[in-house]
């Protein structure tokens, strides 16, 4: 350790020393979801709420996209599981993803097929979220991205990739930045070779930022058996992950990671340099870590159930101590936990069935609860019976999961519910957190990850 | 001497000594201060991209606003920032997150530091500390602040007379500020802040907003070059026969 080093260390032990004699403590609970932007100010103790971007199902309910608001505090018995509010935007768009502003008031949502993207107020009234604003010219502001995708929050920005593009609706596409505001900032686009996109996620300390490749608006929004029977359609995936330089916004690796590479999780611990990601249509975990040079090296480390089979992994979700990696497979509704604490070599230790279809999951902060939802994509999903639509919700302790309540979307009459995010009152209300288990012991929503 | 007043002393205490150590750390580095790896998740690991690579988009627009100097005088925020490309950085001096304010102040440091051995960028350049606290931080105290320290270039501490007019200022930067309350109402002395560093051109344009990660002095400073460069090179075109 040189000087330098010593000298922070001291730093940081000294700042800690005069935080302990505070009026107030800082010390930190994050229960908020992993996996998320770190630029997001995290809520701390557990969610009160959870929020679920859904897709409308011709003649069910009103048929349209919603937020649909779900209590999820054991404490509060009369909203525990229970639909609090859905708030139609009418009409159906393809709702899949969305993300938080980085003050965390507003969740922005897209729509896949009208490239729509409406922005709800959380805060105001986190168990009613209100549409606030809807903004339509995402494929004009862009210059033809078509698609939005993830949603994630920069500081007074946010980053949205694409999937496809308007010229062949294809799968050629770029990422697409908005101030908060609503006001379009810049495009750029895929880089040849790796023109496909679907997730992103930055590593700020090493100013790296991670892209993703899927298919474009032909096949999500084509028949999965149609599409599955129709081999030219089959090639049109992408097989790449791009590593850029977040701050120039520059390409500067391109990975071959073969069969369609979807959600990207860099790993949440100090010092651990690396990410992971599975692809649906090979069934493999890769690992795109740093090498001592600096670059990056992507590798498969682990097959996900009988790749021959194709399970189809979709949302995966790493654990806040980078133990735990959870992948969903769509197609046997299972989820399936790795210990990734050696991430060259995931270790399956625990594999539940949660219905006939699975697509997302989300875990709280503190490891403690997992969420899963159903839908993939509205002609991706599985017919009659097996179209089993919900939210369920668990509690994980290192070994099992333990299901902890359910809402049928189906007899709600709501639709296919996606993505999940996490809300909280006393987060919105700026109050100091109080942990209720009997010490003096005060916390305060955090800055960052 | 109440509970909340030496809470107070030592949050400035605090922030003074993380800036005063990181510094003179920095200065014990010397040249290559921001390629040096700090062993926290507070800095980055990076060597930032070099100045005129690449280029840095209009975020937003900012207009003028009246904040107090140390001595207690109105000033214009475009009085100070007039022909210069200005870093502003929203802080309170009792902010106890090491990760927060105390850090910016670091940074601001080291950028003073690095700005006052380019003296062709210090003068084309501004810092601006602007406290979101204007109850506790009175002018008196910003003087205080500065006087620890000991800024070598063109760096601003600033306040408001009072929250009501610090408001329009924190909406048009967009920098959300919550007073943190406990469970009986009363404010528990601290803000949650989402940390953010502007970067403000000559036009009085954003170009960029740092927040803990990606937030250096050689970052900072590579970026002031580059719309210096952007300068540059327009007018040069503008020029050509």
């Amino acid at each position: 350790m040189n000087q330098h080093q010593l000298v922070w260390r001291r730093v940081v032990l000294w700042s800690a020393l005069v935080c302990s004699f505070l009026a107030v403590s800082i010390t930190q609970v994050r229960a908020d979801e992993t996996c998320q932007s770190p630029y997001l100010p995290k809520i701390t103790g557990e969610e009160d709420y959870v929020y679920i971007w859904t897709l409308g199902d011709k003649g069910l309910g009103d048929s349209s996209d919603k937020l649909v608001t779900i209590g999820a505090n054991p404490k509060r018995p009369d909203q525990y599981g229970k639909v609090l509010s859905s708030v139609s935007v009418g009409g159906q768009h393809e709702a899949h993803h969305g993300g938080f502003t980085d003050d965390r008031r507003y969740l922005w949502l897209g729509g896949l097929d009208t490239s729509k993207i409406f922005v709800f107020d959380v805060a105001a009234s986190p168990a009613k979220p209100a549409l606030v604003k809807t903004i339509d010219t995402f494929v004009k502001d862009s210059g033809g991205v078509v698609g939005p995708h993830t949603f994630y929050p920069l500081p007074g920005r946010m980053l949205i990739t694409g999937l496809s593009n308007e010229k062949d609706h294809g799968g050629k596409t770029g990422l697409v930045e908005y101030n908060n505001e609503g006001k379009f900032i810049q495009t750029y686009w895929m880089p040849e070779g790796a023109e496909y996109g679907y997730d992103v996620r930055i590593q700020p300390h090493l100013n790296r930022m991670l892209t993703s490749s899927f298919t474009g608006w032909n096949n999500y929004m084509m028949d999965f058996g149609k599409m599955l029977a129709d081999p030219e359609a089959m090639k049109r995936f992408g097989s790449t992950m791009v590593l850029w330089d977040f701050h120039a916004r520059k390409p500067i690796q391109t990975f071959e990671v073969p069969g369609a590479p979807l959600e990207i999780r860099w790993a949440l611990q100090p010092r651990h340099h690396y990410a992971f990601t599975a692809t649906a249509l090979t069934s493999k975990i890769w690992l795109i870590n740093q090498k001592e040079d600096g670059t990056f090296a992507a590798k498969a480390v682990a097959d996900i159930g009988d790749p021959k089979k194709v399970p189809l992994p979709v949302d995966i979700s790493l654990s806040a101590d980078d133990q735990f990696l959870f992948v969903n497979t769509f197609m046997d509704g299972t989820c399936r936990v790795y210990n990734v604490a050696d991430p060259t070599k995931p270790r399956m230790i625990h594999e539940q069935k949660i219905g006939a279809q699975v697509n997302m999951v989300s875990q709280s902060w503190d490891g403690k609860r997992v969420y899963f939802t159903t839908s993939l994509l509205a002609n991706w999903d599985k017919k009659g019976e097996a179209n089993e639509q919900f939210l369920k919700a668990y509690t994980w302790d290192g070994k099992a999961l333990k299901h902890s309540f359910t809402v049928d979307f189906n007899k709600e009459k709501l639709g296919r519910p996606h993505i999940m995010h996490f809300g909280q009152d006393q987060f919105y209300k700026n109050q100091i957190y109080t942990d209720n288990m009997g010490t003096d012991t005060r916390r305060v929503a955090t800055n960052m990850q | 001497m109440q509970v909340s007043e030496v809470s107070n002393n030592l949050c400035l205490a605090l922030l003074v000594s993380v800036v005063i150590l990181s510094s003179s750390l920095s200065y014990a580095q010397s040249t290559n201060a921001h390629t040096t790896a700090i062993p926290d998740a507070l800095q980055p690991q990076f060597t930032p991209p070099p100045p005129g690579t690449y280029t840095l988009p209009v975020i937003d627009t900012v207009h003028d606003h009246s904040l107090l100097d140390p001595q207690g005088t109105r000033v214009n925020l475009r009085s100070l920032t007039k022909n210069k490309i200005a870093v502003i950085s929203f802080m309170y001096t009792s902010c106890a997150d090491v990760g927060g304010c105390p850090l910016a102040a670091a940074v601001l440091h080291q950028l003073d530091h690095l700005l006052s051995q380019r003296p062709e960028l210090a003068r084309r350049a501004t810092l601006l500390s602007v406290s979101f606290d204007p109850e506790r931080d009175t002018p008196t105290r910003m003087a205080e602040v500065k006087a620890k320290l000991t800024p070598h270039t063109d760096w601003h501490f600033l306040t408001s007379a009072t929250t009501t007019e610090l408001q329009p200022i924190l909406d048009d930067f967009n920098q959300p500020v919550a007073r943190l309350t406990k469970d009986n109402g009363e404010w528990s002395g601290l803000f949650r802040h989402v940390l953010k560093v502007y970067l403000v051109d000559q036009h009085h344009n954003v170009r960029n907003i740092y927040s803990t990660g990606l937030f250096s002095a050689q970052l900072v400073l590579n970026d002031i070059e580059t719309i210096l460069l952007e300068t540059t090179q327009k007018s040069a075109t503008r020029e050509s026969p």
